[in-house]
């Protein structure tokens, strides 16, 4: 097809605006068969990413479309909506030549249509609004249309009201695509230029590169490589997503599909990256690639020691997919054997851990995230320290850095303040503000990495109502006056427990964290102090008093096997605490103390 | 009824055959036997018939207070019942009511005086930690069912089970009252009744003298015992103390048991000697006297101490250790569950 009749485009909107639905009507009017009635294992993963609020997301899709006596073909690539994939959206994005904003006339522009939509237009998208939801009887189309205008600033006065539910006017958004949208630019003669913007690993055919064809053309038996590494392979398969993934002889400039070339590992099909031949190939890559870095760290253990086994082999198919995930063996006095994960993000932490659980039914105990510090001991050894139980003795240390991260935040102006009151209560220095327009505020601020990851991200939502949005570069590390925070039960460090904090924040998470722990560990046959201490000394302490009572049942003839049955599953109860010396911890203890 | 009482005579001669042991103490129990005192007659015949009965038995019922008439008190006297329990739980109307009991307090106390003059063994049993249940309701019921000078008392913690009304209303918010507070009044029912002259001998019994529930005693001293009728639990080791023993249930299904006259098994368990041992000490445990170390060998034919030290060394701190016995110290009896998870 030529690049004229192609349009390459992705779906944005708030959540639950009906991106999924108006997906599915393109399918259905072009005669797609719909990805969801071709049931598939992704839609596991999509609960999870749905109870997280972020958009569900879809394989890549080609559909057909006749218009004007003319046929046209239509690429829709999905994105994910997380900060933590912000790089993958990024390159999805870029895929794409336009993108078509779908708001809920019922609810107007929401916080992700705003963020969405930056992104589109920080990408050079074309953005085409649609107004959908339009047969609810609280669908306000004018006041939408409007709000589109003001808010985010594109023309809306032609928008299609249409409604995903009921196909009503879906082919007037088929007609905007193909009228509105740019056809992809590129030379058909250059040597091969691909960009890849997701991959996936087949057991059969290797790891699967996701691309959009910038220049150039692919067919099966070319000599590949991969502009990141070098590597070389020979492609064995190219083909396109109908939504199923069926090969084609050849994709060229301005296509989107697939590249199969039994690549066994799916960090060398790198989102972001640019293939080319291996022989004559483009001289200059696809600009914007990043290599991936994981960011956050935990310590992931079996609850069930015996589980180990099973955990890395989890561990293992999950990265397959996921070239993101890192992780290593790593062992823990409280803990026992587990293994020390790298991930890009919080979210991706959370989608992993629920996996595990879900998909590979492995109960965990997880420590608390953290980041990685540079360590400078006197000597002028310098150490990567992402696990605070590694943290050499005080008086090894010389000083110590932390990462800092340069956070852009985009806001209405009217969170301006609450913004800034919540970056300087994690340690953020003001570097900048301005308007990006009347609707938007830009603030940057470098803040140090350990203070974003766990809960900064929830709470720039809720102190904004969901409209800000950020975006985060790792820029270096400084120096900081950090210490370890020692958590001490019944006189015994709990080495899981231990975390990283400033200095001058030790005291109040210190006895933060001894209050959460005595509300977390159940009451048991003994008295447990609880102690947080900074260099030996306790800065701060509470009691978990002793038991007095358990049940005072009876236990009769009758009641005698019922009564072991209880007496086991108390057992069974207390095996799935974590002993450290003589106390039962619940799993919930190693992440309540980061809850400030 | 009729037909329920038919099967179960069938059911007491049936086993009866099979069994050549002396019956040294027989319990009526199992939700409101007083109810079925027409039937008395008929039941004795039955296991008369049946069963070889030691003159000295302990013949034991139980009864709730609503249905405690004179009459049915000569049906039990001439069923031979030397022992008499009531279900009084408290004697507040306002907690009766909190807790679904079908008798009001003036019930209870009617109850009690009738039973009292005519048998000369009365347990009670009673409750803490009710839903708003506070120290003087407990201390008010307390003193009040000493009036009537029991032999026996028996006094439970509140468990509230799935599927009942009060488990629903405990969901909804109903105010339960906290672990110190039970403890502080089960502390004060230990006392007060200690000083009645009730001592404690096991978790929740407590008794004058040497007035235990002797049917009750030997199921902790892990003697065999047989149920009979519906829903009842039957022990039985092997020959001359083997393993591995019988643990069984009959059928908890009303027109199952009368269709089949009791021969269904609701459920059994085997009980091989790494079992028995561990049911022993669960059992012994909850009693004053404790784990007796020379029955442990006869059963067993090992030393408690050198099967479970390693473990009894751990706890030393809640238990009272000796040649002949091991026990909780009653300090701890509180925890004896914890205690005994821990051991077994």
């Amino acid at each position: 097809m030529d690049k004229d009749h192609i349009r390459n485009f992705c779906i944005i909107a708030h959540i639950d605006h009906g991106k999924s639905t108006l997906a599915d009507r393109l399918m259905d009017v072009t005669g797609t068969v719909s990805e969801r009635e071709a049931k598939d294992q992704l839609l596991d993963n999509m609960d999870i990413e749905r109870e997280r609020g972020i958009t569900i997301k879809l394989q890549p899709v080609r559909m057909f479309y006749q218009l004007d006596g003319e046929e046209y073909m239509l690429n829709l690539i999905d994105t994910p909506g997380h900060v933590d994939f912000t790089y993958e959206v990024s390159r999805s994005l870029a895929a794409c030549e336009g993108a078509v904003l779908v708001v809920d006339a019922t609810q107007g522009v929401e916080a992700q249509t705003l963020t969405n939509v930056y992104l589109a237009i920080d990408n050079d998208l074309e953005v085409i609004p649609v107004i959908n939801k339009v047969d609810l009887s609280g669908a306000d189309v004018e006041g939408t249309r409007k709000e589109i205008e003001d808010i985010i600033g594109i023309a809306a006065k032609d928008a299609p009201a249409i409604s995903a539910k009921t196909g009503l006017n879906v082919e007037a958004v088929l007609e905007s695509i193909i009228y509105n949208l740019p056809a992809p630019k590129g030379d058909d003669h250059a040597p091969l230029k691909a960009l890849i913007f997701d991959s996936v690993y087949d057991n059969y055919k290797g790891a699967i590169s996701f691309i959009r064809v910038m220049d150039g053309s692919v067919k099966v038996g070319d000599r590949i490589k991969m502009f990141s590494t070098g590597k070389v392979f020979d492609v064995t398969e190219v083909g396109v997503f109908t939504p199923k993934m069926v090969p084609v002889k050849e994709l060229s400039a301005g296509e989107v599909g697939y590249l199969a070339a039994s690549i066994k590992n799916v960090s060398d099909t790198a989102v972001g990256d640019t293939i080319t031949f291996a022989e004559g190939g483009t001289k200059e890559p696809f600009p914007g690639y990043k290599a991936v870095k994981p960011v956050v760290f935990a310590g992931i253990f079996p609850a069930d020691g015996s589980k180990y086994t099973e955990l890395r082999e989890a561990l293992e198919k999950l990265k397959l997919n996921d070239a993101s995930l890192f992780f290593e063996p790593d062992v823990s006095a409280a803990l026992g054997f587990g293994f020390r994960c790298g991930f890009l993000g919080l979210l991706h932490m959370e989608i992993i851990e629920e996996r595990l659980e879900r998909e590979f039914n492995i109960d965990l105990v997880t420590t608390a995230p953290s980041v990685s510090y540079k360590v400078y001991k006197y000597g002028g050894e310098v150490l990567n320290v992402d696990n605070p139980s590694h943290l050499p003795s005080p008086s090894e240390i010389d000083y110590m850095e932390e990462p800092i991260v340069r956070a852009t935040l985009f806001t209405p102006p009217e969170y301006v303040g609450p913004i800034m009151e919540l970056c300087q209560g994690k340690r953020g220095i003001f570097l900048d503000m301005s308007y990006v327009d009347t609707s938007r505020a830009k603030i940057t601020y470098d803040i140090p990495l350990a203070e974003i990851v766990y809960d900064f991200f929830d709470d720039l939502k809720s102190r904004t109502r969901g409209y800000a949005s950020m975006d985060y570069e790792i820029i270096g590390f400084h120096k900081s006056e950090l210490v370890k925070l020692d958590i001490m039960l019944n006189g015994e460090v709990c080495d899981a427990l231990s975390l990283i904090v400033h200095k001058d924040d030790a005291y109040g998470r210190g006895r933060g964290i001894a209050e959460k722990l005595k509300e977390v560990i159940p009451r048991q046959m003994f008295e447990i102090p609880i102690q947080a201490c900074v260099g030996g000394k306790v800065i701060a302490r509470e009691t978990v008093k002793a038991m007095r009572k358990d049940v005072l049942a009876k236990c009769y003839g009758g009641d005698i096997t019922r009564k072991k049955k209880l007496l086991e599953k108390q057992k069974e109860g207390k095996k799935r605490m974590r002993q450290v010396g003589s106390v039962s911890l619940p799993s919930e203890a190693f992440m309540s103390i980061l809850k400030r | 009824m009729e037909s329920y009482f038919t099967a179960l005579e069938k059911e007491i001669l049936r086993r009866g055959k099979k069994i050549d042991r002396t019956v040294d103490h027989i319990y009526i129990g199992g939700g409101t036997p007083s109810i079925a005192y027409p039937y008395f007659p008929r039941l004795k015949r039955a296991l008369e018939e049946g069963f070889r009965i030691n003159a000295d038995a302990e013949i034991s019922m139980e009864c709730n207070p609503e249905s405690v008439s004179e009459r049915f008190v000569e049906a039990a006297q001439v069923l031979g019942v030397n022992r008499i329990s009531v279900g009084v739980q408290t004697l507040s109307d306002r907690l009766l009511q909190r807790i679904g009991r079908a008798h009001n307090a003036s019930q209870a106390r009617k109850a009690l005086s009738l039973l009292r003059s005519n048998f000369g063994n009365l347990n009670v049993d009673m409750m803490v930690g009710l839903p708003e249940q506070k120290e003087e309701d407990v201390r008010e019921t307390t003193e009040e069912l000493l009036s009537y000078a029991p032999e026996h008392l028996s006094c439970y913690s509140l468990i509230v089970e799935k599927g009942t009304p009060l488990y629903r209303d405990v969901k909804k918010g109903a105010f339960l009252p906290d672990e110190d507070l039970v403890v502080d009044c089960y502390d004060y029912v230990v006392e007060r009744l200690g000083k009645a002259g009730l001592r404690r001998y096991e978790i929740s019994n407590f008794c004058r003298g040497d007035a235990v529930c002797k049917y009750n005693a030997s199921v902790w001293q892990y003697a065999d015992y047989l149920g009979l009728g519906i829903g009842a639990s039957s022990f039985m080791k092997g020959k001359g103390l083997s393993f591995p023993a019988r643990r069984r249930k009959n059928t908890g299904n009303l027109d199952r048991y009368i269709r089949e006259e009791g021969t269904h098994i609701g459920a059994s368990e085997m009980i091989d000697e790494e079992e028995g041992k561990r049911e022993f000490l669960m059992l012994g445990l909850r009693t004053e006297c404790g784990v007796d170390t020379a029955f442990y060998r006869e059963l067993f034919h090992r030393d408690l101490y050198v099967d479970f030290g390693e473990r009894i060394n751990k706890l030393q701190q809640f238990l009272e250790i000796s040649k002949d016995c091991l026990i909780i110290k009653p300090e701890y009896f509180y925890i004896s569950n914890s205690v005994i998870a821990e051991l077994i």
